[in-house]
């Protein structure tokens, strides 16, 4: 009898220890800017690093479309996301979340481009050899993947794309662009550079096979927002560990695993471009959110 | 033996590791055949969930998108899932053939990705979406059937390396089987050769021992092969022999000591020198066994130390033997105290071994009591050799004799002593007796002379009358001459109680005698005695002559009176210690032996109305005032010899 209160003591002692230390799941969602099992893989040792350093679990969730992002954030019940710069600039607007910090790549930079490619082969090297042609978007929600191409074709005359391509459709990621340039089932196709790059390094092939044809000003790689009702503790601790997760050898490790250099922190002017070029092509962002629900299937 | 258990040991052992080595070899080919097969097994697990994964994921291909459709990020972890697969049978070992072929499959994994991510990512009309989907679909059916096709090569050849296995082990259990049961083999027969070896030897020499526990000591066994039993068998008999030997050496001892008991009791229970002697020489005997022995005691009367018993086995003593004055004797004693042994070239021989012959050796133990040195032990040619041993049973054995002839010593001087204390007190009784009776005599005799002096007056006076009548006269004579006999016992009495002071002077024994014998000559005649004397030459010595003649007189008139029939009266004189003697000697009627111790007490008579039984009591009283003796031994029937012994005049 005394030997079993004793392990009732001991068990009501150690619980309200072992919930204290049960804390809430950070659900980071991934936009497919990328193959998204690949995407996956390349953001798990940063989840896990997270854990460690927040005391809670993070858990990754990969959203299949940019197009959704805004809606299933909030189904979801994510705290946070990597997102584009214009699915970032949308999340900021319509749900409030805080830019946090921006990824910084190997040669040093944190922005990249965009890039409008084509089959070496193709004959295509300019716009006016994209006509007919069938051209495979990232996604109606990305900046360099969609709204770009669109600021270089209306630069160069074409203002409505619907009827200047014999078709155009949404790859949803980068390297699946890439692949239906590479496969036939696009003349064009856009991609980010730094996909580009770590495909062309993938398979060395590409390189000749490919073209790129246009490029668009440098933007933020990728963009962490929060949710701004998360504690500012928490807020703080999420920045300061990625900002200075280049100065444990975890975090070296880590950014080694994602091949990144490390993060900086981001704010407001990451997003200027997305206000030019939606002032450029003349887009409000509310019909233009409209127009994404409407494109998601 | 050792060198054949050596060698059988060897061969065992090299059976042994021979098997042991067989049967490593066999635990690390079986060992290795295991890890081989649950590698194989485990690749096997690796391609089921390699073929499970991919199907998954086919099976999600199919339901995306749909309400049974999963959820994307179990899309993701299902296909992650299967990269992992992938990856996982990479990493093991393969033939060249098969990771090319898992290369490929891995390329193609790769591309389902791509074409499984382009389907979930793209958004397009529904055409190319389901395009999308069919290459997808595709990519995976090609996935599959690569992954199915190296499920059936792994699983032939998984197949092939587990019969194989079964096969090289069924062998390796029959080739142990053989050599465990070989080695059993040989071990049964080198136990069996080895313990006959052993138990050959063994039986002999348990043999051995019982039958010297049953008391054949010096009991050998003869054990030839095998060398270490041979070893042994010699150390037995060694020991056997020992032991006859130290037995031998033992009951020798015990019966040496039992003779040194018995000879030492015996010495102690008897007072007789020459049986203690005896005893001693037979001892010593026993325990040295020699040829020839002389036992030296001091002669108490010259101081010489000469032979008292010889034993001779061979003539080794010329007649009388030696002799030794004490200092020569004491020299030696002094210079060697201990008992030793001397050669004939030995100088210390020459003064020892005077007097023998035939020896060449001999062993001398001196007999000594309270440091005073009794005699000598000397031992010729002793057969053995003197051990510290012998010489100490010796030192017990001449102890013992040294004290034994002492306590004979003690013994006759107590004895002499007791005779000496006898005497005296039976002279006091006397000499008491004497003194009462003289005085009550003396005392009588001159109340009764003044009667008897008036009675022979009166008889006179009566016998001068003539008118007598014859009868009268004659018995006044009678009257008269028994008066006068009175009066002679009268003077006698006085006599005998009269202390008259001895008138000493020189005088000659033999010629004293003499004068008596011419005094009694006429006696002798008419007895019919015949008279011889034997007068030695005698030293003068200090006496009341004339009392000294009453005393003869005395002796020599019992003597005459003691043969009525006549017979021989022998005088005899000599000198004895610092005595002069005289013997009276008779071969008369003798003397009763229970009226002897009475004979010097005054007025015992035997003679009846002949005498007064004053003249031994006068003659005792004489001698014992001369410091003499009268001694008188008598035989009833054959005779009595009184002795009378007188001191020698100091000087003289």
């Amino acid at each position: 009898m005394k030997i079993g209160r004793w392990i009732v003591l001991l068990v009501l002692l150690i619980l309200p220890i072992h919930v204290m230390g049960q804390e809430k799941e950070l659900l980071i969602g991934l936009i497919p800017e990328q193959n998204i099992f690949r995407q996956y893989k390349r953001y798990l040792p940063l989840a896990d690093y997270l854990s460690e350093r927040l005391k809670r679990p993070v858990r990754l969730t990969i959203l299949s479309r940019y197009g959704d992002i805004v809606k299933r954030f909030r189904s979801r019940g994510m705290d946070g996301a990597f997102f584009g710069v214009l699915t970032g600039y949308i999340a900021i607007k319509r749900l409030g979340v805080e830019p946090i910090v921006v990824p910084i790549e190997m040669d040093g930079t944190s922005e990249t481009y965009g890039y409008i490619i084509v089959r070496a082969d193709s004959g295509i090297r300019s716009v006016e050899d994209m006509r007919g042609k069938v051209i495979a978007f990232v996604d109606k929600a990305t900046l360099r993947g969609y709204l770009f191409p669109l600021v270089f074709l209306k630069r160069h005359g074409v203002k409505d794309i619907r009827g200047f391509f014999r078709e155009y459709y949404f790859t949803g990621s980068n390297d699946a662009s890439v692949m239906a340039v590479v496969d036939g089932r696009a003349d064009i196709g856009v991609v980010k550079a730094d996909i580009f790059e770590a495909i062309l390094q993938r398979d060395p092939t590409l390189r000749k096979e490919l073209s790129v044809i246009a490029k668009s000003p440098p933007m933020p790689v990728s963009i962490l927002c929060i949710r701004s009702e998360l504690p500012e503790s928490l807020k703080r601790t999420i920045r300061e560990s990625l900002v200075n997760l280049n100065s444990d050898s975890m975090g070296i490790k880590v950014l080694q695993q994602m091949r990144l250099k490390g993060f900086r922190e981001a704010s407001m002017e990451d997003f200027i471009t997305v206000e030019e070029f939606f002032t450029e092509l003349g887009l409000e962002l509310h019909t233009y959110l409209e127009e994404l629900l409407e494109t998601a299937r | 033996m050792r060198n054949k258990i050596l060698r059988y040991l060897a061969i065992i052992f090299l059976l042994f590791a021979a098997g042991g080595g067989l049967v490593f070899y066999a635990m690390q080919k079986t060992t290795s055949d295991l890890q081989i097969l649950i590698s194989l097994h485990r690749v096997e697990t690796f391609r089921q969930d390699l073929i499970i994964s991919i199907k998954t994921v086919q099976n999600n291909l199919f339901t995306i998108g749909t309400t049974f459709g999963p959820e994307l990020d179990i899309i993701v972890k299902n296909v992650l899932s299967l990269d992992e697969a992938v990856n996982r049978c990479q990493q093991c070992h393969h033939s060249p053939e098969l990771t090319k072929r898992l290369q490929r499959l891995k390329d193609y994994v790769e591309k389902y990705k791509d074409a499984l991510s382009a389907f979930i990512t793209t958004t397009a009309n529904p055409e190319r979406l389901e395009r999308l989907k069919e290459i997808a679909a595709e990519v995976g059916n090609i996935v599959l059937h690569e992954a199915e096709e190296m499920t059936f090569i792994a699983h032939k050849k998984l197949q092939q390396k587990t019969e194989e296995a079964i096969a090289r082990a069924n062998k390796i259990k029959v080739f142990l089987v053989l050599t465990l049961f070989g080695t059993m083999i040989f071990g049964f027969f080198v136990a069996l050769t080895l313990t006959k070896d052993i138990m050959r030897p063994v039986e002999k020499l348990k043999m051995a021992v019982e039958k010297m526990a049953a008391g054949q000591l010096g009991y050998s066994v003869d054990i030839p092969d095998p060398p270490e039993f041979s070893l042994l068998a010699r150390s037995f008999n060694h020991l056997s022999q020992a032991l006859k030997t130290q037995m031998e050496k033992t009951q020798e001892y015990v019966h040496r000591l039992r003779e040194l008991h018995r000879v030492t009791l015996l010495m102690h229970l008897t007072t007789d020198r020459e049986t203690i002697i005896g005893e001693f020489i037979s001892g010593v005997n026993e325990v040295l066994r020699v040829k020839g022995l002389i036992l030296l005691m001091q002669d108490e009367d010259n101081d010489l130390y000469k032979p008292v018993h010889t034993l001779q086995q061979v003539p080794i003593l010329k007649e009388p033997g030696p002799s030794y004055t004490e200092e020569e004797l004491k020299e030696i004693y002094q210079h060697r105290p201990d008992d030793f042994v001397c050669r004939k070239d030995e100088e210390v021989f020459d003064r020892m071994g005077k007097g023998l012959y035939n020896a060449e050796s001999l062993y001398i133990h001196w007999i000594v009591h309270t440091d005073r040195l009794l005699g000598a032990l000397l031992v010729v040619d002793p057969e053995r050799e003197i051990t510290p041993e012998d010489s100490r049973i010796m030192d017990i054995i001449c102890n013992n004799f040294a004290v034994a002839i002492e306590n004979v010593h003690l013994y006759e001087n107590l004895q002499r002593q007791m005779e000496a204390l006898k005497e005296a007190q039976d002279q006091l009784i006397q000499a008491a007796k004497l003194a009462a009776i003289g005085e009550l005599a003396a005392t009588i005799a001159h109340e009764l002379n003044n009667p008897l002096t008036t009675i022979l007056g009166y008889t006179e006076l009566m016998k001068e009358e003539e008118q007598l009548p014859e009868h009268v006269k004659k018995d006044l004579d009678i009257l008269e001459s028994e008066s006068l006999r009175a009066r002679d016992i009268v003077r006698q009495l006085l006599e005998f109680s009269r202390k008259r002071p001895l008138q000493l002077s020189e005088v000659d024994l033999n010629d004293t005698i003499q004068e008596v014998i011419t005094f009694v000559s006429p006696n002798l005649r008419k007895s019919s005695v015949r008279l011889v004397t034997e007068f030695a030459p005698l030293p003068s010595i200090m006496a009341d002559r004339d009392q000294l003649k009453q005393v003869f007189l005395n002796l020599i008139n019992n003597a005459i009176q003691a043969m009525p029939e006549g017979g021989t009266l022998s005088i005899k004189t000599g000198v004895e210690g610092h005595e002069v003697l005289a013997d009276v000697s008779d071969t008369g009627v003798g003397i009763p032996e229970d009226i002897l111790p009475r004979i010097f007490e005054p007025f015992f008579s035997t003679k009846k109305e002949k005498g007064t039984g004053l003249g031994l009591s006068i003659s005792y009283r004489i001698v014992e005032e001369h410091g003499g003796r009268i001694l008188v031994k008598s035989i009833p029937g054959k005779g009595t010899t009184f002795r009378v012994l007188l001191p020698i005049r100091k000087g003289a």
